[in-house]
């Protein structure tokens, strides 16, 4: 793993100093393809890939079809002059449309889910420029940059950058009640994530989405639906809105969009709203982004999904790894809390941040990735599993088989050292550069 | 919003030639790289059979090298780099350091007009301000001067002050290269209040000597931004390269995921900027730079003689030449140039040519030619009333 030391060094000194000690201390390899479930380091190590980007990887790594198809578009026309259009746009958009709730009419590109959040903050200023109140759920996710920064619903981001200008209203995920209540003042609009997502992952009660229709419907709010995780049949449905019936004002897509092929997220607009964009002072999207490559990667994508039936195949594989995790994780109450989730978007709710490390690192010797949270402050985080659409049983059994033997062996430690590696994972980013180089 | 060329449907595009299938145009609209460079696309395809976008638990290799090679490229003390996926990111990202760093401080003073980009941030700080007042608002204090005026600058900055932020070259009214005086000046003063200097050279990239501006004028910024040509006119990358004090004080010994994007760095837009560099190294040659000034030096002297007593000025950037008109008629003049075969950036009374990196200074020359042909003929007939 030596051979590594000078990777660890430049990640150090040009890149992220905490990245490098996490690197470096768990003797982390350099990637040189992936394909599949698959990612193969530069030494030909085999890892199954369960952590898929936190979704970005929704059909696995470098799927034929998709390759084959931003090949060409890049060998063709990879990059359009921003503010013009390209025929890619519209044929995404015609792939896209029939998995829409109804009377979803536009389609805005951006290059990421922060950016989403950027441009509908402004758009929701322009419509209510009286309302400041804006609701979101605790532990919600949006986006890191600064404006996106002002909806996030996890501690801990926010704090450095300063106050938001706006008037924010956390309210506990699913709780009916705290929703309502949030709603006693006029509400600008209230953004939701169909399942929460991240290391949070919790499914609403049945009737919530529709409730926070009914309540935006009551007041002229407007209704976002953030499901950047959880569209593409991750939570196993195309679309979590679509199949609940209830049609948001906007709708952000990300991640699983291109088939993990291509960086870009969109804004999709529902009718009622085409005057508001229209009136805008700009262009409701960035004019740069939605290029031809990304573009035809969503088509791809898309298409890849509806021909490989994934959907119905998430859902089967979904309920089968819910069923095996549940089975496997079973007897340590002690350790795993509960096996949340829809779908592939699942994982184990961990004691706290310590177990979920020492789960990861047990898994990790066993060649498999997981979805790591990367939230030591979530008392009890979700160590995700996020494995592709069309992960098989045997893929699934086999990574159920190995937490059982890790959960063994962390059930085996005594009760101080799991203390201590929570100790440890709280601080891990702030020892000395000696120690990491000495670990 | 460009609405002069949101019409056009592009189908295909090679060097700084963009096509719609039956109309070619030069697409002189931006400060970009061109398109469809042979060995930035092959670079790209190859990387993206070996996997586009990374599972990000590995470590990987095309983003680390890459960042290492910007240290090299960057001024002296720049040293961390954070790669993004668009350049608007970049210049949000450098912001956010900035208050990160500096968070009991209010204020941000921006020098001169320009295009920052389009999050929030940025959009409340380009042409001058004149959005700040729209849409979601910042949670900081705006203040703005003009261009270089250094006097102006002493008065605004102050202990509240988290950071000056400096465009190279200013956009509106005309355009203007900061000068090496203006820089050190600029850098005092920063300095004077402890605050933090950025410069974004979103458009100056790649068109100076050593690829910034800030190494050509000794600007010496705590956080430089960059991007736009960086993608090679293949894929979307930005990026902004901080000093390491900087960067550690806000991100040093904290969750990696305080500052993050699930898809930035990824290796397919990090093949396409090291190939672009390398495409780069040649362009920002010290006599092919000499050779774009010298064309564009005389294109700009021959519009002011063909212009004289129109009251449109003629001003000049790197590879770049800008009109601007004493009335709001730009657009139409954009338009009929539109129909001459150039696209060509505008906003207000303003219009503006600039050369891709891939363009060939006789390229320069000809669309340059072609402008002024045209302004010799709208002068001499009726569309006069075009200006």
């Amino acid at each position: 793993m030596s051979g590594y030391t000078g990777l660890y060094d430049q990640c150090d000194q040009y890149w992220n100093t905490s990245a490098a000690k996490i690197y470096r201390i768990s003797h982390k390899t350099a990637e040189a393809e992936a394909h599949g479930a698959e990612v193969v380091d530069e030494n030909g190590r085999r890892f199954l890939d369960f952590a898929c980007s936190y979704g970005v990887f929704l059909l696995g790594h470098t799927h034929k079809q998709i390759v084959a198809a931003v090949t060409e578009q890049t060998l063709t026309l990879a990059m359009r002059p921003a503010g013009t259009r390209h025929p890619s746009a519209i044929a995404l958009w015609n792939a896209l449309q029939p998995w829409l709730p109804p009377s979803m009419s536009g389609l805005h590109f951006a290059h990421t889910g922060s950016e989403c959040s950027e441009m509908t903050l402004r758009l929701i200023s322009h419509r209510s420029p009286d309302r400041r109140r804006i609701v979101v759920a605790e532990n919600g996710y949006h986006g890191k940059t600064l404006a996106a920064l002002d909806i996030m619903g996890q501690s801990g981001h926010s704090a450095l950058f300063g106050a938001s200008p706006a008037e924010v209203v956390r309210v506990p995920y699913g709780d009916a009640e705290s929703l309502n209540y949030a709603f006693q003042e006029p509400v600008a609009a209230l953004f939701l994530e169909p399942v929460l997502g991240g290391p949070f992952i919790t499914v609403p009660p049945a009737g919530y989405l529709q409730m926070a229709r009914d309540l935006c419907d009551t007041q002229d709010s407007l209704l976002v639906f953030d499901e950047i995780q959880t569209a593409f049949g991750r939570a196993g449905e195309m679309m979590e809105c679509t199949t609940q019936g209830v049609s948001p004002d906007l709708l952000f897509l990300s991640k699983g969009l291109t088939g993990g092929c291509a960086a870009m997220a969109c804004v999709v607009s529902h009718e009622r709203l085409s005057e508001t964009i229209a009136s805008l002072p700009e262009e409701f999207g960035n004019p740069r982004a939605g290029q031809p490559v990304a573009c035809e990667a969503g088509v791809a994508a898309i298409r890849v999904i509806e021909e490989e039936n994934l959907i119905q195949r998430a859902r089967e594989s979904g309920a089968y790894l819910r069923e095996r995790l549940l089975a496997v994780t079973a007897p340590y109450p002690e350790i795993i809390l509960d096996v949340p989730g829809k779908g592939l978007m699942t994982g184990v709710k961990c004691a706290h941040p310590g177990i979920e490390l020492m789960l990861l690192m047990g898994m990790d010797k066993q060649n498999i990735h997981l979805g790591y949270s990367l939230n030591e402050a979530a008392a009890h985080p979700v160590l995700r599993f996020y494995p592709p659409l069309s992960v098989t049983r045997e893929q699934i059994d086999r990574v159920a088989d190995a937490l059982a033997s890790v959960l063994a062996e962390v059930a085996a430690r005594p009760a101080f050292m799991r203390r201590f590696m929570n100790w440890f994972t709280k601080h891990k980013y702030g020892f000395p550069d000696w120690l990491y180089k000495l670990a | 919003m460009n609405t002069l060329i949101q019409d056009i449907s592009i189908t295909s595009a090679a060097g700084a030639v963009v096509s719609d299938g039956e109309h070619s145009w030069q697409d002189l609209s931006a400060f970009g790289f061109g398109y469809q460079c042979p060995d930035v696309v092959n670079d790209v395809v190859a990387q993206m059979q070996r996997g586009g976008l990374s599972s990000r638990v590995l470590m990987s290799r095309p983003m680390l090298q890459l960042v290492e090679q910007l240290a090299q490229l960057t001024p002296e003390d720049l040293t961390m780099t954070y790669l993004c996926n668009s350049p608007d990111e970049a210049f949000e990202g450098a912001i956010k350091l900035a208050r990160g760093h500096n968070p009991q401080r209010r204020e941000i003073v921006v020098v001169g007009q320009a295009d920052f980009g389009c999050m929030t941030y940025s959009r409340a700080m380009s042409w001058g301000g004149c959005n700040a007042a729209d849409g979601w608002g910042v949670a900081v204090d705006l203040a703005f001067v003009p261009f270089a005026e250094i006097a102006a600058l002493e008065q605004t900055v102050t202990a509240r002050t988290l950071a000056v932020v400096v465009n190279p070259l200013e956009q509106l009214p005309e355009l203007l290269l900061l000068g090496r005086e203006q820089a050190q000046q600029i850098r005092q003063v920063a300095d004077r209040h402890g605050a933090l200097l950025i410069a974004c050279e979103l458009q100056t990239f790649g068109r100076c000597e050593g690829l910034f501006h800030s190494l050509v004028s000794g600007l010496s910024p705590d956080i430089l931004v960059y991007g736009e040509a960086l993608g090679g006119g293949v894929l979307p990358i930005g990026a902004y390269t901080a000093r390491r004090c900087v960067n550690e004080s806000v991100y040093g010994g904290r969750n990696l995921a305080l500052h993050g994007s699930t898809t930035a760095g990824n290796p397919a837009s990090c093949a396409a900027a090291s190939a672009a560099l390398k495409q780069m190294a040649a362009r920002t040659e010290h006599e092919v730079i000499r050779r774009f000034a010298e064309v564009t030096s005389i294109a700009a002297e021959r519009l002011r003689r063909v212009l004289a007593g129109s009251g449109i000025r003629v001003s000049t950037g790197p590879a770049a030449l800008q009109l601007t008109l004493p009335g709001p008629s730009a657009a139409a003049l954009a338009e009929r140039l539109r129909q001459h075969g150039l696209l060509v950036w505008q906003r207000g009374n303003a219009l503006r040519l600039s050369a891709p990196l891939l363009m060939t200074v006789s390229q320069w020359s000809d669309s340059l030619t072609v402008v002024v042909d045209f302004m010799k003929h709208t002068q001499a007939n009726t569309d006069k009333e075009l200006v």
